[in-house]
């Protein structure tokens, strides 16, 4: 009796383990299956770690995932200064994320490392060709498009109508030269607050940043300087570059500049009305907004102003989308930027931040071209890159920023600024 | 001779052979000794000691974070680049400037405020624990504190120099190569006060108050007894301080990157700072990690000489 009895409980027991085992096999298949049919991206960004883009970027990836339910996105947040090192140190790891949001002065770092996925292949011709051409330009290494333009903006002369009107000026007349901005910058200057506190004519920043090196070479390409010639040799010692770091010069010696001040500070001081004018991003004004709403109506944007070289020009300030060379999912990740590029999502986009479109179709679009950018919205023809792209470009833009610290907090004059930096940039533009 | 031939042999039993016993104890003992400073060896080697190891063989490849991990050797080339550009003797000095300035400072305060706790003043023990706060503000916070103290339009310093007509126009403290250093090294100070301050009242509260009275009863006075009994005994304490000090001044980060950023012009970019900017501005991990070895050079010779110099009775 005794003998059945555990005979029994032993064909019962390995009944029930093998029916596990069989069961178990069939939702792991099942499982796996699914995870098959289900591809997850991740996608490095800035944008989810701030306040300002947090729900826009949720929204769009929600949507993205709403009308592509095969296809997952999983953001990975970094703070905007420290996204680059950590996406390539992922990449050296070994765990590139699939998607990145680049921006302008990195971009080369993400080419020229080959750790980023040539788009040619990957992206429809029409969206590429559809492409402004000089921001095209800015997002091609060696000839290959590496990246898709999300949203653009080259440097813009941002300033205050009231202190326009309280200086005797026209505020629906910003000025069209440097000559005509330096005079109007004079007659702020000359005004106080309520407070008696200075109130400073131009903001330019020179702090030791790349975003400011980019502003620099914004204002070396205007006055007809660079970095290289056309034959993209270096060229710094001109006098193109020299009248460029003058009219920082002269900014200092007429106190109109905030000394050494990062595009923070400036819009910080336009919030408070202690600033005139000063050259930012589209996007930058709404740091401005964010302190103090009521300047919404008092701000006003206009394109760079000409010198006797150029009719101004400017640096493409771009927010990119990569693909990651090591990425498994280039084709859902290509879907995934060519969708958050696209004419449906920039609208939403708009609605968060002022931009540019990069793309020559989605420009034309009027809904997307408010009152407040109007003035600017040809300003991407008046776009330009450099002739040759260094890997070591960041390294340079922060001597750039070093050179007009020279000239002004530092009281060297002008020429001996681009004497130095020419040295400098012969060591480390090589390539 | 007779006497030690004639000695009996002592049978060895397991009760007697005490040689035996107490070698098997004792290197018991360092086994299990071992045994027990095992995990913490292992923890700091592969925390510390292989990092260090690492950094050191980095520094003779050409690794760039951006070269898709093409990382070859290049023997001395990121320490001649570096030698070549003079900016690691540049950031060396201002590092040693710094550093001297601070430290000195902070003891000649230090001691001073100590010796004021030390004595019964109305509201001590408020005294001493407000002392502390600078202390217990991460260095991060201190460092955005300062920068809006310093800030030139709208900062409480200028505010308060314009006002007491100190100044006519507003200085822009941190980005004025004159100032930015002396900005850093006044936040550094402030910071760092209560620590020295508290470590030197400990040192002064240990002193037996009988030196003093028997330093009366020969007819010193305050001074005589602060450079005759005071200083001397707390030779100790200064020097494990000062050491501590000077390390936390010679490796100081935080501060510089966020109130100064290293500029402007390099002139507050100190050993630390040239570093962070190789590895993670420019990405060129060799050449950081070269800054950083010849970093730590200097302060292991600097702190053995420091030691040598300054051996106490106790050491």
């Amino acid at each position: 009796m005794l003998k059945t009895k555990k005979l029994l409980t032993m064909f019962i027991t390995t009944t029930m383990i093998l029916s596990l085992v069989g069961c178990g096999k069939k939702v792991v298949q099942k499982v796996e299956e699914k995870k098959q049919e289900v591809v997850t991206l991740k996608f490095a960004n800035w944008g989810q770690s701030e306040e300002a883009t947090k729900a826009i970027f949720q929204k769009m990836a929600d949507d993205f995932t709403a009308k592509n339910p095969k296809i997952k996105i999983e953001f990975s947040n970094y703070p905007y200064n420290e996204i680059q090192q950590q996406v390539l140190v992922m990449a050296n790891g070994g765990n590139s994320p699939d998607v990145v949001q680049g921006e302008s002065s990195s971009f080369v770092s993400y080419a020229s490392s080959g750790f980023a996925e040539p788009l040619d292949n990957l992206i429809d011709k029409k969206v590429t060709d559809d492409i402004y051409p000089g921001v095209k330009d800015s997002m091609s290494y060696e000839g290959k498009l590496y990246a898709l333009p999300w949203i653009c903006s080259p440097f813009v002369l941002v300033y205050n109508k009231d202190l326009f009107t309280k200086a005797g000026l026209d505020p629906n007349s910003p000025p069209k030269t440097y000559a005509d901005m330096i005079k109007a910058a004079e007659a702020i200057g000359k005004l106080k607050d309520a407070s008696g506190n200075s109130i400073y004519g131009l903001g330019e920043t020179t702090a030791a940043v790349t975003i400011s090196g980019n502003a620099i070479l914004s204002t070396m390409f205007s006055f007809g300087g660079g970095l290289y010639d056309k034959d993209g040799k270096l060229a710094i010692n001109t006098p193109e570059n020299i009248a460029a770091f003058n009219f920082y010069k002269d900014l200092e010696t007429k106190k109109l500049n905030p000394q050494s001040g990062k595009l923070k500070d400036l819009r910080n001081l336009m919030a408070i009305e202690r600033l005139g004018m000063y050259f930012d991003q589209t996007w930058g004004v709404s740091g401005v907004f964010a302190i103090n709403k009521n300047m919404k109506t008092n701000v006003a944007l206009a394109p760079m102003p000409a010198t006797d070289k150029t009719k101004g020009l400017s640096v493409l300030s771009a927010h990119q989308l990569l693909i990651m060379k090591d990425s498994k999912h280039k084709a859902e990740s290509a879907k995934f930027i060519e969708y958050l590029t696209s004419q449906q999502a920039l609208k939403e986009y708009y609605q968060t931040v002022s931009f540019l479109p990069g793309f020559k179709s989605i420009s034309q679009d009027t809904t997307m071209i408010s009152d407040f950018i109007k003035p600017v919205k040809d300003s991407l023809t008046g776009v330009k890159s450099l002739e040759k792209a260094d890997p070591n470009l960041q390294n340079a833009l922060m001597e750039l920023t070093t050179a007009a610290q020279t000239c002004t907090v530092g009281g060297d004059t002008a020429e001996n600024a681009v004497k130095k930096l020419d040295s400098k940039l012969k060591d480390i533009l090589k390539k | 001779m007779e006497t030690l031939k004639s000695t009996p042999k002592i049978k060895k039993t397991p009760y007697n052979n005490n040689n035996k016993k107490t070698f098997s104890a004792g290197k018991m003992d360092r086994l299990f000794g071992i045994a027990l400073i095992l995990p913490a060896i292992l923890v700091v080697g592969f925390t510390t000691f292989y990092p260090v190891l690492k950094s050191i063989v980095m520094s003779f490849y050409d690794y760039k974070l951006s070269a898709n991990k093409n990382y070859s050797l290049n023997n001395f080339e990121n320490y001649k680049e570096i030698f070549k550009s003079g900016e690691f003797l540049s950031a060396t000095y201002i590092t040693v400037i710094y550093m001297v300035l601070v430290v000195i400072i902070l003891f000649v305060i230090g001691i001073l405020l100590a010796n004021a706790l030390d004595k019964k003043i109305p509201g001590r023990p408020v005294i001493r624990s407000l002392m502390l706060l600078p202390w217990v503000i991460p260095t991060v916070i201190t460092a955005l504190l300062w920068l809006w103290l310093f800030q030139p339009q709208y900062g409480l310093l200028n505010y308060i120099f314009i006002k007491m007509h100190i100044i006519s126009d507003p200085i822009s403290w941190v980005s004025s190569p004159k100032f930015a250093l002396m900005s850093v090294s006044v936040a550094s100070i402030w910071r760092q006060l209560p620590f020295v301050t508290i470590m030197v009242l400990a040192g002064i509260q240990g002193i037996p108050q009988s030196l003093y009275e028997a330093a009366t009863i020969d007819g010193a006075n305050s001074v005589q007894a602060f450079f005759s009994i005071t200083l001397p005994m707390l030779k100790g304490v200064i020097k494990s301080t000062m050491l501590i000090t000077i390390i936390t001044n010679f490796k100081q980060f935080p501060l510089f990157w966020i109130m100064t950023g290293g500029g402007p012009m390099d002139t507050t970019t100190n050993l630390a700072i040239l570093t962070y900017k190789n590895s993670f501005v420019n990405l060129n991990f060799g050449k950081g990690a070269a800054v950083a070895t010849l970093w730590l050079l200097i302060l292991v010779i600097f702190s053995t000489v420091y030691n040598k110099a300054f051996k106490t009775n106790s050491d």
